[in-house]
Parts: C-alpha cells; sequence; structure tokens
C-alpha cells in the first residue's frame, strides 16, 4: 500500500498529538484511585508516556460549565479537569520536547490577561506552547461569569478576529532582542510597544509584561469547521483539530483549508490538520473490534445514557421508555434548548430533531431505540492489529487527509503507553515518524516556518493591498502597536 | 518564644526596581526558565515556609522602557511546584473585574499541582490603567471596591467546595461517575455577579487555599493570614494585637531586606539602591538593611507579636544567600524556626485549622 507511486505527499511525516481528557470518557474500572483523574503527577506520567512516543503536541479541551441533563447537573456526562495554563506550566517543569495545546475561548476572558497567561507558558516552556482558539458563544455557560450571552452568537468570528488580533499585537508588542544582556547596559529592557484596540467588541490599552518565548509566540490551533471558520483559520491558524476521519471527507476537508492558505499567500502544508481519533489496538482484528464495543457500550451505549439522550430531545423523564422498543409516540415537549445542556444538541429545535430521529428509526429498519441511539455513535476510532493501525494511517497521511491525530485515550493512565510502545514502531518502520525529535520548540517539531502564519499572511495582504491603501486590510486595521501599524510591509 | 513561619517574596530579579543593575546575572537570564527553577529550588531545600509570587498589575501606563517585567503569577506558581516539594506556594491577583469562576478553578489547580501549598493573595488595584486595560473608567468609590474584592473572595470559597468529600463514585455499573447529594451547584448570587455552576477543577487538596489578605483592605472573615501594616519595629505589636482582635487567625510582617557582612557597607547598598529607583510595591513594610546577624536579631523580637515574617530581598543575588546561609540557620539555632519537614500542606504548615465545607454546614443547617 505504502509503494502506491501516486500518492500526493510521499514524504510526508506524521504527527501523533494527545488529547488530555477527565475521567468521565474513561474506562473507570481501570483507574485505582478516583483521585487520579485530577492528581496533575498521574498525568505527568500519561504525557510521559507521549513523550516518550515523540508525540508532538498534548492537546487540552476546555469547559467552563459541566453538561447538565433535564435542569439538572448529570452524573455521567461531566467535564471536570485542572486549569489548562496552571497544569501545563507544571506540565512544562516536567517534561522537555512535547508541545503545549491549550484551548482558550475568546468569549469570557480578556486578551491583555490571555495574552499574559499564555506568554508566562510559553516562556516557560521554552517555546512550546499553543493556543488552540474557540469562539463558542453561550448564555448558559455565560451563566458562571459576569456578563452572560453579551456577545451576539452571531458576531463571534468578529469578535474572535478582534481578540486574536489583540493578543498577537501584545506579544509582538516585546521586540525578542529587548532584554539587556550587561547590567552596564542603559536600560534593562526597551522597545516595548503601547498596544491600542479599537474594536467594536474589544477594545484596550495596554503594555504588556511577559517578554517572547524562543519560538517566539505560542502556535495557533483552530477547531473551527464553518465556512466562516475555515476562513479565519487561512488567515491564524497553523495546526487544526478537525473531526474528519471518514477518509473522503477527510481529503476534501483538507484540500479544502490548504486552498483557502494558500489563497493568503501561505503555502497550505503550513497547516497541520489533526482530527480526533481513537486509536483501538488488538493482537487480532477481531480483538480489536471486541475492544471497540466494549468501550462503546461502556460510555454512550449504556442504558442510562441512551435514556437521556432520548429525553435530551424530549425534554422531561420518559422512566417508562422500552430501550428495545420504539421512540415516544408524544411529540417533545420543550420548544428550545440550550447549547450545551445534555448531551444530545438539538440545534434549539427538538421537534426536528425528534421528527429527524422518527424518520430514521423508519429508514433504517431499527427496531429499537437502543439501535437508533447506537447508530449516532459510530466509533471514531482506527481499529486493527498495530500494523494494520498504521498502513491505514500512512495511507491518510500520504493521500493528504491529514497531517497526524488528537489521539483520544481510552484508559487511564495507561492508555498512552499502548501507542507509544505498539504503533509508534510501526509508523517508524513505515518511515513517517521520527526517530527523535527535531528540536526543542513547538513551531520546530511541528516543521512549521519560522515566521507565524499570521505575520506572513499580514505581510502578503499589506503587499497586495499596496502602500495606497493600508487600510484595506481589515483583518488588523484597528489594533496599533504605538505608531507601529501593524499592517506595514517593510 | 512561638515558632516563626518565614516567607519570602519571589520576584524575577528582587524586590527593588534596580535589583537588576546588582544581580550577578546579566538581565536576559533572569527570563531564562532555569534559573527561575532553580531560585525556587532553592528557597525549598534551603526550609523557607512559603515563596509569594505577585501577578503584574494589568498592563497599563507602563513606561515602554524598563517596566516591570512579570510573568502571570498563577502559571508560574504551576511551573515552580514542579520544582519544588514543602514549600507554599502563594500568588497575588487583583480581585477587581476578576472572575470568580476563572480564578477558583486556576488557584485550585495551583492547589493540585503543589500537592497542597497554595496561597492565595486577593488584592485591591484600581488606576486609571488598569480600567483602561479593560476599557472601563477608574472605579474611585473606596467602599465599592472593598465589597466587590469580598464578594470574590466569598465567591471563589464557595466554587472550592462545590466537590465535597466523595463526590466522586466512579461506578461503571450503576453507572455514575458523581454522587449528586456531594456535588453542587455554586449557586452564587452577588452585588456584582453570579455564578451557577459547579467547579471545574476538582476540590483542591488542601479543600480551602489558605487566603492572605493586607491589614488595610480589610477583607474580613474570608482570610485567614494578615499581612500587618507596621512601618517600624515598634508598631508591630499593637499593629498585631489589633489585626487579632479584627479577627486574624495568622499574622504575618513584611520586611523588605538589605544585607551585608557590616552595617556601613548595607547602608551603603541601601543608598545605592534608593538612588536608583523605588521598591517594587509601596505597601507597608519594615525596612532593614544591616548585617544578618542584627536581621536574626530583629526577627528574633518580633517573633513574640507575631506568626510569621516575609521576607523581601532587595536583590535575589545578593540577598537571598546570605539568608539561607546566616540568617535561617542562626534562627533555627536560636529555636526560632525549624525546617518545615513534619506540615504536609501549607495550612497545616501555618498551624490553621481546616475550614469546614460549606456546603456540608448548609446540609447540617437543614
Amino acid at each position: 500500500m505504502s509503494s502506491t507511486p501516486d500518492y500526493p505527499r510521499p514524504n510526508a511525516r506524521f504527527h501523533l498529538s494527545l488529547f488530555l481528557g477527565f475521567g468521565g470518557q474513561y474506562e473507570w474500572a481501570k483507574t485505582e484511585d478516583h483521585r487520579d483523574y485530577f492528581d496533575p503527577e498521574i498525568t505527568l506520567k500519561f504525557v510521559q508516556d507521549a513523550e516518550r512516543g515523540l508525540f508532538s503536541t498534548v492537546l487540552f479541551g476546555e469547559a467552563q460549565r459541566h453538561f447538565e441533563h433535564l435542569g439538572k447537573l448529570n452524573d455521567i456526562r461531566f467535564t471536570g479537569r485542572q486549569d489548562a495554563l496552571v497544569h501545563f506550566a507544571f506540565l512544562a517543569a516536567r517534561t522537555k520536547n512535547i508541545g503545549l495545546a491549550a484551548t482558550l475561548n475568546t468569549t469570557y476572558s480578556k486578551p491583555v490577561e490571555l495574552a499574559r497567561r499564555l506568554a508566562t507558558v510559553d516562556l516557560l516552556s521554552g517555546g512550546r506552547g499553543a493556543w488552540n482558539v474557540i469562539t463558542t458563544e453561550n448564555p448558559w455557560i455565560g451563566g458562571n461569569f459576569r456578563k452572560p450571552g453579551w456577545l451576539p452568537n452571531s458576531a463571534r468570528y468578529t469578535n474572535a478576529e478582534e481578540y486574536v488580533n489583540g493578543v498577537q499585537a501584545l506579544w509582538e508588542a516585546w521586540p525578542t532582542d529587548a532584554v539587556a544582556h550587561s547590567t552596564e547596559a542603559e536600560a534593562w529592557s526597551e522597545g516595548i510597544g503601547l498596544v491600542e484596540s479599537h474594536g467594536e467588541y474589544q477594545r484596550f490599552r495596554a503594555v504588556p509584561s511577559v517578554p517572547p518565548s524562543p519560538q517566539p509566540y505560542p502556535v495557533y490551533f483552530q477547531a473551527g469547521n464553518s465556512a466562516e471558520g475555515r476562513d479565519f483559520a487561512a488567515r491564524h491558524a497553523e495546526a487544526l483539530y478537525t473531526f474528519q476521519i471518514d477518509f473522503d471527507d477527510a481529503v476534501a476537508y483538507s484540500a479544502d483549508i490548504r486552498a483557502r492558505a494558500r489563497s493568503y499567500g501561505r503555502p497550505g502544508d503550513d497547516i497541520k490538520v489533526l482530527p480526533g481519533a481513537s486509536v483501538i489496538l488488538g493482537d487480532t482484528e477481531a480483538e480489536a473490534q471486541e475492544r471497540a464495543e466494549h468501550q462503546q457500550r461502556l460510555h454512550l451505549l449504556n442504558d442510562r445514557s441512551i435514556r437521556q439522550q432520548v429525553e435530551d430531545v424530549w425534554g422531561i423523564e420518559l422512566p417508562d421508555l422500552d430501550l428495545d422498543g420504539p421512540l415516544p409516540e408524544t411529540e417533545p415537549v420543550i420548544t428550545k434548548q440550550n447549547l450545551g445542556h445534555g448531551i444530545v444538541h438539538t440545534g434549539n429545535d427538538p421537534q426536528s430533531v425528534a421528527r429527524g430521529w422518527r424518520q430514521r428509526f423508519e429508514e433504517r429498519g431499527h427496531r429499537s431505540v437502543r439501535e437508533l441511539v447506537a447508530g449516532f455513535h459510530s466509533p471514531r476510532a482506527f481499529i486493527g492489529t498495530p500494523g494494520q493501525v498504521a498502513d491505514k494511517l500512512v495511507h491518510y497521511l500520504k493521500s493528504d487527509a491529514l497531517d497526524g491525530i488528537n489521539y483520544y485515550p481510552s484508559d487511564f493512565p495507561n492508555g498512552v503507553a499502548e501507542i507509544t510502545d505498539r504503533l509508534v514502531p510501526e509508523l517508524q518502520e513505515r518511515g513517517v515518524y521520527p526517530d527523535s525529535y527535531a528540536g526543542t520548540t513547538l513551531r520546530e517539531n511541528f516543521g512549521l516556518p519560522a515566521v507565524p502564519a499570521h505575520i506572513r499572511v499580514r505581510e502578503e495582504l499589506a503587499r497586495r493591498a499596496g502602500s495606497e491603501n493600508p487600510a484595506a486590510i481589515d483583518a488588523a486595521e484597528s489594533i496599533s502597536i504605538d505608531d507601529r501599524v501593524l499592517q506595514r510591509t517593510e | 518564644m512561638t515558632e516563626l513561619v518565614i516567607g519570602i517574596e519571589l520576584d524575577l530579579v528582587g524586590s527593588h526596581r534596580a535589583a537588576w543593575r546588582f544581580a550577578t546575572h546579566p538581565p536576559h537570564v533572569a527570563l531564562n526558565p532555569e534559573h527561575i527553577a532553580g531560585q525556587a529550588r532553592h528557597l525549598d531545600e534551603a526550609g523557607y515556609d512559603f515563596l509569594s509570587l505577585r501577578t503584574p498589575p494589568e498592563p497599563g501606563e507602563f513606561p515602554t522602557r524598563n517596566p516591570l517585567i512579570r510573568l502571570s503569577a498563577t502559571e508560574l506558581a504551576g511551573f515552580l511546584a514542579g520544582h519544588t516539594h514543602n514549600i507554599g506556594i502563594v500568588v497575588d491577583t487583583n480581585t477587581i473585574r476578576a472572575e470568580a469562576f476563572h480564578l477558583a478553578n486556576q488557584l485550585a489547580s495551583v492547589d493540585w499541582t503543589s500537592g497542597g501549598w497554595a496561597g492565595w493573595i486577593p488584592t485591591i488595584d484600581e488606576t486609571p490603567a488598569i480600567a483602561a486595560s479593560f476599557n472601563e473608567e477608574e472605579i474611585t468609590d473606596t467602599d465599592r471596591l472593598h465589597r466587590e474584592a469580598v464578594e470574590v473572595v466569598t465567591a471563589v470559597r464557595r466554587i472550592w467546595d462545590t466537590w465535597e468529600d466523595g463526590a466522586i463514585l466512579a461506578d461503571q455499573s450503576i453507572p455514575r461517575f458523581f454522587n449528586l447529594e456531594r456535588w453542587h451547584n455554586t449557586d452564587f448570587v452577588g452585588e456584582f455577579f453570579t455564578v451557577e455552576g459547579p467547579s471545574i477543577v476538582a476540590r483542591p487538596p488542601q479543600g480551602q487555599l489558605v487566603v492572605f489578605g493586607y491589614a488595610g483592605d480589610n477583607l474580613g472573615e474570608g482570610v485567614d493570614v494578615v499581612f500587618l501594616d507596621a512601618r517600624g519595629p515598634q508598631e508591630v505589636s499593637a499593629r498585631a494585637a489589633a489585626a487579632r482582635a479584627a479577627g486574624a487567625r495568622s499574622v504575618i510582617q513584611d520586611v523588605r531586606v538589605v544585607l551585608a557582612a557590616d552595617s556601613d557597607a548595607a547602608a551603603r547598598r541601601l543608598a545605592e539602591l534608593e538612588a536608583a529607583g523605588e521598591w517594587n510595591e509601596d505597601r507597608p513594610a519594615l525596612l532593614f538593611a544591616g548585617t544578618p546577624a542584627a536581621l536574626t536579631e530583629l526577627l528574633a523580637g518580633i517573633a513574640d507579636h507575631v506568626d510569621g515574617v516575609r521576607l523581601l530581598p532587595a536583590v535575589n543575588d545578593v540577598d537571598i544567600p546570605l539568608l539561607s546561609q546566616a540568617v535561617l540557620p542562626a534562627l533555627a539555632e536560636r529555636g526560632v524556626h525549624e525546617r518545615a519537614t513534619i506540615a504536609r500542606t501549607l495550612t497545616e504548615r501555618l498551624a490553621l485549622a481546616p475550614r469546614q465545607n460549606v456546603f456540608a454546614l448548609e446540609r447540617a443547617a437543614r
């Protein structure tokens, strides 16, 4: 398979990223002490296994509110975890090479503070920081913060763009050589810029207090999937956390994102596409399949979870619903469901979701609710023997369907060692995986250009606009560092 | 004579703005992670009871030349937690406009990463520049600022309690991860904000972090340990008594330190520093310039009135070695300070009684 001559990317290199989850997603019986899920020393072992396997990054998801079910806290579906940046600073002290990518929202925090926190982790890790930008706006999450629902959902990308530009400007306001090399110098540091943001949603005036790292700014991840999100990614992102692992979808997604990046003057391959997926290994294919089914049953397909998923849509408790029978005959009692409530997101329209479910039940000839719900959760996983999985991943990689995966482990704290010990050697044998880290910064280990993407895009847009009309660059026009306006071309 | 807790402020190069001039390393080295970690490892090994870190004020009208370089304190704390074992790590954060939910989670993670050695100093910082970094007008009503600070402390403490002991079942056979009798929404409603859901981070190992406050801020019941505002040794006793009368469970005096082998040299150092700039912070503190032996005398003297001191070394490279090699051993010899080998948490080290979980108390009252 790997010798097929007409692969578009015969020499591509595979990246592994560890999706650092939380207790609820693992097989609970395999973790002896429940406190282990939250103990940074235990997570450290997990991350060290990944570093031993030369993973490029660990990616930490963000939670700002726990899930609910029918308006009450949900006791099986939850998102408890450590604060990403404090935890990453700790991991920075105890690891050497692995990148540290934190998912951080642009709605319930301020650019000045987030810029300082991220820059601190980047500096203390010697240039291994990354920011996975998400733009979720959701008044229910806002219930934990001072101004719930302050941002109209339609404006979330405008806000995100202003926010990201603000953070970038705060980072760039520190020249890389600002700190003196002698105690006899005239000043201990100089040339730091005053940043002013005059956006519609993000306005501030600040001088940053944290110098740049060796990379020199955190790498940008993004997880957006809409057309607007993809275009935003093409201007900023250097790595993408995606959801497409069906081969044709993945190839199409990758082609689309690279074309968009090229439209901004980028080479296209300077954006690493990393779909989230689990890898379920077995000594035989049958054994791997059996493990995969076992894991499905444990979480989304146990009786309580199946019942919850139906109740989420119908909006009431359905204690008498026979999971081995049809869907409820009644209509959902709610007309609106808030995003973030429950497992099933109805997009605020439970009635049409229920109609869709009935139709699907009918069309697919399901005999039970159980079968219907199982169909929603076909595992997003690469399943097989280590050799089979490696062959498949190599095929995806060389076909430009992805640059690697964000690996979702299923048990804790042993779910990474298996990949490092069994899958990594197979990838190395196939010539797509390195034998050592390429460098000390994440930018180096991802094989990214030395100049961050957003700076290259800004310069390209300024070059196109010419000197007569620099204000045409809407991406940066509302941000300035002193008189150094960011869209300058020199 | 009671035993004295010894804390130390760890600012990047020192607690004085001109510290970089008198450092034994060039300025850029101060930003090397290994250099930063080495300082904390030294403090841990030398037997200090806690180190404290300061958050930069929200950047605003900083000079663009020689700004006070400060990393984000909560992240720096997580990093230092990865390099230390038995030393408290205390961070200060501004409460004005702060999101209590973010603060509670970040601070809880400092406690987890340090294995139960975290402390928090909520502060009231407000200037036109801080307000500008939020695109807001300066708040000048001091009573309002005080109410907001108290509210943030109350909310943060309540968020820490939302995961009671026994909150996690993780029983796949039921299947339930949480015990809903022991896991709670915060349901905090205040004058300035509300917080609805439970903490994202599990309850900190200490249950509640040790909360420090400045005497002048008068933050009340939510504070465990009060930094006194005496400016001279003769004021310490009265200030300590006043703070205890106001409810402080423990009191600590700040002491700025400029050391040298003889008192003339120390006086010269102080004069040089003062000619070159100011101290990083202008809060009330004792100022000591002299020999290690004289500092030992001073500390042994105030040990009768206070539970501890926080030392603010003018220049880390110069003052910390003298403190570690001459002052701490001398205090140990006199029985004033002992290495904290028995304590497992900062709460224990400061001999504070653990606070009860508010949700457990509310249940008991029902």
